[in-house]
């Protein structure tokens, strides 16, 4: 294993900046300009206002923005978890309605509802007797309520202190139209594979979306916690069929003038896939998304002669087709081009970029551990940071398979995600 | 046999100034006539009841005497315990220990059955002879529409004028009777009624915010193909539909969309919920009221076990 060592440091100290470059061209070319680089500057500027806070004083921001709200629960046979996504939601905001939306549950989750809405004033309840999807399920409440804002929580996710509160500030700016919270690991202990989600969750939610938001390049919302405003809703006409129906919503949003602001400590706590195949499949429908709604429902995003062409939403949408679409290929036509033309030196070339990677991986987390709420809770989790590099490589399989598998064989159409009868009317992209 | 010491002053006012008969089975022995009603003076001239003109059979039962009070309440303190001596279609002789006076002159008669029941019956007490340490007691039982238990008095019936269920013993009574054993009570109903008055108020589905009736449900269209769902009017265009959202024309119902049950509306105050309320009115009194709001009461009636005398003679 030392010899093993010195071999490599030798073989290292032996490359020339350029070899060095090529062996670590998608790090240079990915990684690190999508999210390390950004979000340490992001961080080194925050520090620094930080600091001088503290010197001139400055007084922390207040919730003086309170609109009406209307908590949207659209769930379909959760009978089990809903009661405390209910409780954990109602009573934490003063101006607040709630519409429960059950999308033919079997499971008796409407009579739980119905249990909780017995004792409450302003709570709605809505079933569907026939499956519509989650679209449909969520556009139901939409001619139930005319509150300001509308705030789509999963019904199996629990709400952080205050989030409610936080979310609905950016809403004070009238051309913000959608607001997304910060989804946190609800259950990140259970294995390996909810912690090492754990760890992506706050490198790639809470941190990512905090420099997209500030380069206003904020491209989604995450469906388990995100607000709406509900007027640019219904111009909009809601959400289309999924799946991908969030980021589709927000892109239709930003189409129609409207800003979408992220909200780091609105916090939302959400149960990961516990399994490696649900993982890799969850994966695979956010990824189809990205073939579907960028690059063919939205592509005209691109083309700065069309009436809807800004400059912000051209580069959201070329980031995610270079970075989700472009790059994967290229990293995986790279790998195989380095195996074939470096295959001496493989071991030392993917150990090369272990460590690259890993030291990146440290770098923002610990950007992240700035800015965390509860750095005891994400320290333990950022114990696993070594195996992140493979992890990724693991999601990367994930989005090179959806990728073809959406762009040869429109694979999302077929996915139960979305019932049969619906997904057999709706739109092909 | 005659009892001379009847003290019935207007034999027209004595209730036991009927001929008497020969009677069949047991005689009583020679005996006075101690009507306790105190209204009675003594009259020598005071003539039998007829009481014996019916079929008598012995029997020995255990037996109870309850005195019957104004407004049909039971004498508590005064219920006497002996045993029935004969019995006959229309009335009992028993024999109750000591020499203390039955209180009132209606009674209500228990007989333990030989299955260890009480069976009870009105009855007026007729006469009474003391014995040593005894009193030999003849009842007359009261015809069907003058007794105490009647359904109309111990059943709830509805009484159109005040809109309530009314017994036609005061509860209070029942439940003394219930309470000495003769009655026994049993939930009849449990009723929603106008918390202001108590009476029964009408029922309707309206709006809960300002209790009007006059509310509308609108229709939805869920188009599937975008997922849009809308007002039906929405999609309303020269006869045929039209998605406003994705501007997809001639819609199918099944095919391409599917009716939705939306919002309910009132017209008086703009209210919008998905579930009308059950709003009570009520006719006595006016008021209108949520169904959350109306009084639960408990309608309870009251069984008794009745003595039947024709089941003791041949």
């Amino acid at each position: 294993m030392v010899t093993m060592l010195e071999d490599w440091i030798h073989w290292f100290t032996s490359l020339e900046f350029h070899q060095i470059c090529l062996i670590l061209l998608p790090i240079l070319l990915i990684d690190a300009p999508r999210y390390a680089v950004g979000s340490l500057l992001m961080c080194i500027g925050d520090i620094f206002y930080d600091l001088m806070k503290v010197f001139i004083r400055c007084k922390d921001p207040q919730y003086d923005h309170c609109p009406s709200v209307c908590i949207v629960l659209a769930g379909l046979n959760e009978g089990e978890t809903i009661g405390d996504t209910m409780e954990s939601i109602w009573g934490t905001y003063p101006r607040m309605e709630m519409v429960i939306v059950d999308d033919g549950s079997t499971d008796g989750m409407f009579e739980v509802v119905e249990r909780f809405a017995e004792s409450r004033d302003n709570v709605i309840c809505l079933r569907k007797t026939e499956r519509g999807g989650k679209s449909s399920a969520l556009n139901m409440a939409l001619p139930y309520t005319n509150a300001e804002i509308l705030v789509c929580v999963d019904t199996d996710s629990h709400l952080g202190p205050n989030a409610i509160w936080e979310i609905v500030q950016p809403f004070k700016e009238a051309n913000v139209a959608a607001v997304s919270g910060a989804v946190i690991a609800r259950n990140p202990f259970v294995n390996l594979t909810t912690w090492l989600q754990a760890i992506e969750y706050l490198r790639t939610i809470f941190l990512g979306r905090m420099l997209s938001d500030r380069l206003n390049l904020l491209g989604i919302v995450s469906g388990a916690f995100g607000a709406f405003r509900t007027s640019a809703i219904k111009q909009v006409h809601g959400w289309d069929v999924g799946p991908g129906e969030d980021g589709d919503l927000v892109i239709r949003l930003r189409k129609s003038g409207y800003r979408v602001k992220f909200r780091p400590y609105a916090q939302c706590f959400t149960n990961l896939p516990v399994a490696v195949g649900q993982l890799f499949k969850q994966r695979r429908r956010w990824d189809w998304s990205v073939v579907t709604f960028e690059c063919r429902k939205h592509i005209d995003l691109l083309n700065p002669f069309h009436s809807s062409f800004t400059a912000s939403n051209f580069f959201m949408v070329a980031e995610r087709i270079v970075f989700t679409i472009f790059f994967q290929f290229a990293f995986w036509i790279y790998t195989i081009w380095l195996m074939f033309n470096m295959h001496q030196n493989v071991v030392y070339i993917l150990l090369l970029n272990y460590i690259a990677y890993t030291v990146l991986e440290i770098f923002q987390y610990t950007a992240v551990l700035y800015y965390s709420l509860d750095r005891k809770r994400d320290l333990k989790i950022g114990m696993l940071i070594p195996l992140v590099p493979i992890y990724y490589l693991f999601l990367r399989t994930a989005t090179m398979v959806a990728v073809l598998e959406e762009m040869l064989t429109r694979r999302s159409f077929r996915d139960n995600f979305v019932p049969a009868h619906v997904r057999s009317a709706t739109w092909h992209w | 046999m005659i009892n001379s010491s009847c003290r019935h002053s207007d034999k027209t006012q004595c209730p036991e100034s009927i001929p008497a008969t020969e009677i069949k089975g047991n005689r009583y022995p020679d005996s006075r006539c101690q009507s306790e009603s105190g209204h009675h003076a003594a009259n020598d001239t005071c003539a039998r009841p007829n009481r014996r003109s019916e079929l008598r059979v012995s029997i020995d039962n255990p037996c109870m005497i309850v005195p019957v009070m104004a407004e049909g309440f039971p004498d508590t303190q005064n219920i006497s315990v002996g045993f029935a001596l004969d019995i006959s279609k229309k009335g009992i002789g028993f024999e109750i220990a000591g020499d203390n006076r039955i209180a009132t002159n209606q009674v209500v008669f228990g007989l333990e059955t030989d299955d260890g029941e009480m069976e009870f019956v009105s009855a007026i007490v007729r006469f009474i002879e003391s014995q040593v340490a005894s009193q030999r007691i003849g009842a007359e039982f009261l015809p069907e529409v003058q007794q105490l238990f009647t359904t109309a008095n111990i059943r709830p019936n509805y009484d159109c004028k005040e809109l309530k269920f009314r017994t036609g013993l005061s509860i209070d009574a029942l439940r003394a009777w219930e309470d000495c054993g003769v009655l026994v009570g049993a939930l009849n109903d449990k009723i929603l009624v106008c918390p202001q008055c108590e009476s029964l108020p009408t029922w309707r589905l309206g709006c809960p915010s300002c209790g009007a009736s006059s509310t509308t449900s609108d229709q939805l269209i869920h188009h599937f193909a975008c997922a849009n769902i809308g007002h039906a009017s929405e999609y309303k265009t020269d006869g045929s539909l039209r998605c406003p959202k994705c501007k997809f024309n001639d819609l199918v119902v099944g095919v391409d969309f599917e009716y939705l049950s939306g919002p309910q509306r009132c017209h008086n105050c703009g209210w919008s919920d998905s579930k009308l309320s059950p709003i009570g009115n009520c006719l006595s009194c006016g008021l209108r009221f949520a169904g959350h709001q109306a009084l639960e009461i408990v309608i309870n009636g009251y069984d008794v076990r009745r003595l039947d005398p024709l089941v003791y003679l041949p």
